[in-house]
């Protein structure tokens, strides 16, 4: 058994409900132990169950932003985790609202001089889109394994629901390209638990974060999970970094923590090594 | 909804966050009793596709207030666990490691809101660890479970060796249904086929006649079993279940029905046990959520799951909002 490196909470944790509108969304503030942090990160969390496998990952890196010198905010979207709205009644507006009052809670409870953006596939797409409606608010944006492709994406997540059918029905009865026209129709489509719906899916496929030039506004960092021998960004991701100046893009190579594998994933280390390593070289005072 | 994060510490000083929700202050000003719903394996509080959250409301309408609990080290709280293996920690979570973050639960419940009666419980891994917890504190007056586990996980034994015989029964219909398949014959004559789970597959029926010879020949109808225990049962869990029913505490289990843990549940406690088990029928209830999986993913298998929770609850403890 590899041993795990302890990460000492010398820093302080308060969690809160931050209102959105009529709701409220639950989120943990981690102080670093300086009392006046220049700057501060805001993690938007993967979609779904996504979110419940890399939890603790982000919990774990959290703390490890905290006890450099960053304060760190995390939030659960509304219809997910601790955060109110039923899955099916959120969509990515309300994911995208819920990262913009992230985002003034940041800048109300720590007064930080910058805040960036930190999200985890779904979740990046999110904070992009977030970040290119806040402009200056926003000072960078870090997305860790990136979904270029949502429309692709919601038809992965799907797969479970033919999981499903073959345990109702013996058999799939609607294939994926029938769940999305029954989507397209009104219908609420249950993956994994979760109740997606055409609001939702709309908006998704619609969002094509990376021909956005408002989200390079600032500096970007990608960060890219490498297939089976890639060692270069993939053309997509190289064409964002030659076409934007602000966008750096990476390959790490990290398992699958966002779905179940045999490993209890706690921590990303290249994806937390190069972060850090970005963080310190954009803001060079603000990482200890 | 009345809802309120909390933060309390177990013995060794860690944060646990955990979510409390009262229910309706005017239809139950001071509720007397609660359901502590712990996290499962690493899905913490709210648990897979929010679970916890979906069947909440059962309790709270009829007044029992709800916890759902992070323990150390996972979800949101304090500690660090040193497993870099799933099946590693889930065995630690059934050999106990969490029953100190129960009491601490239990602890702030009795002591912040005055109740001293209390459920435990949640799914799988949440679901044991509340019955090993509750072995050790009488506040506990009922166990809620769903899919808990019987056996231990990563004991390092060949696959064959832990399945049931449901399990095996179900392998033996496919490997004879593959018998036409020409791929399978290939893969068979490649070697790369699992042949000691083949012949136990085929072999089960008869291991199990002469399991129920050797039962017959077996004495006396007390909590010793029938059959020599399986090799990955948890030996912590006949003591605790045992020690809940002698307390006369309800429990619920409720199981999915294409989940295994029903039939580990049968073959590896229900059945060596069954003559222990039977003068505690009224209060042990075991019901099927029919075709789910392990975490109830279909809305109409939580559906399901809540209108047996409800059942249970109104059967068990109707007086929880009276007294």
């Amino acid at each position: 058994m590899t041993a795990v490196a302890a990460i000492p909470v010398t820093t302080s944790e308060e969690a809160f409900f931050i209102p959105v509108g009529e709701q409220q969304i639950f989120a943990m503030l981690h102080r670093p132990a300086q009392a006046n942090p220049s700057l501060a990160v805001v993690m938007c969390h993967a979609l779904a169950e996504e979110k419940l496998w890399s939890h603790r990952i982000y919990v774990k890196f959290a703390r490890r932003l905290a006890n450099a010198g960053i304060a760190v905010l995390r939030f659960d979207s509304r219809g997910e985790g601790d955060s109110d709205l039923e899955f099916e009644d959120s969509t990515l507006v309300t994911r995208i609202e819920d990262t913009k009052a992230a985002v003034a809670a940041t800048y109300t409870k720590v007064a930080a001089e910058r805040v960036v953006l930190l999200g985890h596939r779904f979740g990046g797409s999110a904070a992009a889109a977030a970040a290119a409606q806040l402009r200056e608010q926003v000072h960078g944006l870090v997305v860790w394994d990136p979904l270029p492709d949502s429309a692709d994406y919601f038809q992965q997540l799907l797969r479970s629901n033919l999981t499903t059918q073959m345990a109702i029905h013996g058999k799939v009865i609607r294939t994926r390209e029938a769940l999305i026209e029954d989507l397209l129709n009104g219908q609420l489509i249950v993956a994994d638990g979760y109740g997606l719906h055409k609001d939702f899916y709309q908006q998704a496929i619609a969002l094509d974060w990376s021909s956005d030039p408002a989200v390079f506004a600032r500096p970007v960092l990608l960060l890219e999970v490498a297939k089976a021998g890639q060692t270069e960004p993939s053309a997509k991701f190289k064409q964002l970094s030659d076409a934007n100046t602000s966008c750096t893009c990476g390959v790490v190579t990290e398992p699958p923590m966002w779905r179940e594998t045999r490993q209890f994933h706690q921590e990303a280390k290249q994806f937390a090594a190069q972060t850090l390593s970005w963080l310190g070289s954009q803001w060079p005072g603000a990482v200890s | 909804m009345n809802q309120q994060i909390v933060t309390l510490r177990n013995s060794a000083g860690h944060a646990l966050y955990c979510m409390f929700h009262a229910p309706d202050k005017v239809r139950f000003p001071a509720p007397s009793l609660a359901v502590l719903l712990l996290s499962p394996g690493v899905k913490m509080r709210v648990a897979p596709h929010r679970l916890y959250r979906k069947l909440m409301k059962t309790f709270l309408d009829r007044g029992i207030a709800v916890l759902r609990v992070d323990f150390h080290g996972l979800g949101d709280s304090e500690g660090e666990l040193q497993e870099v293996q799933l099946d590693q920690l889930y065995r630690q979570v059934q050999l106990g490691r969490h029953i100190g973050d129960v009491a601490a639960a239990i602890n702030w419940v009795e002591r912040e809101l005055g109740i001293r009666r209390v459920l435990v419980g949640g799914l799988c891994g949440g679901a044991l660890t509340g019955l090993l917890a509750a072995e050790f504190d009488r506040r506990v007056v009922g166990l809620y479970t769903i899919g808990i586990p019987v056996c231990l996980d990563g004991s390092g034994q060949h696959s064959a060796e832990t399945m049931t015989r449901g399990q095996l029964g179900s392998l033996r219909k496919r490997y004879i249904a593959k018998l036409l398949k020409p791929d399978a014959w290939l893969r068979l004559l490649s070697f790369r086929s699992d042949f000691r789970l083949i012949w136990r597959s085929l072999t089960v029926a008869s291991a199990a006649r002469r399991q129920r010879k050797a039962v017959k020949k077996s004495e006396g109808l007390t909590p010793t079993p029938a059959t020599a225990p399986a090799s990955n049962l948890n030996p912590l869990f006949p003591r605790a279940f045992f020690a809940l029913l002698r307390a006369q505490t309800p429990i619920l289990l409720l199981f999915s029905g294409a989940d295994r843990l029903k039939w580990e549940f049968d073959e590896k406690f229900a059945e060596p046990w069954a003559a222990g088990l039977a003068p505690y029928a009224a209060i042990t209830q075991v019901s099927m959520v029919e075709k789910a999986n392990h975490v109830l993913s279909d809305p109409a298998w939580v559906a399901d799951a809540a209108h047996q929770t409800a059942a249970w609850l109104d059967r068990h403890f109707t007086n929880a909002r009276a007294t």
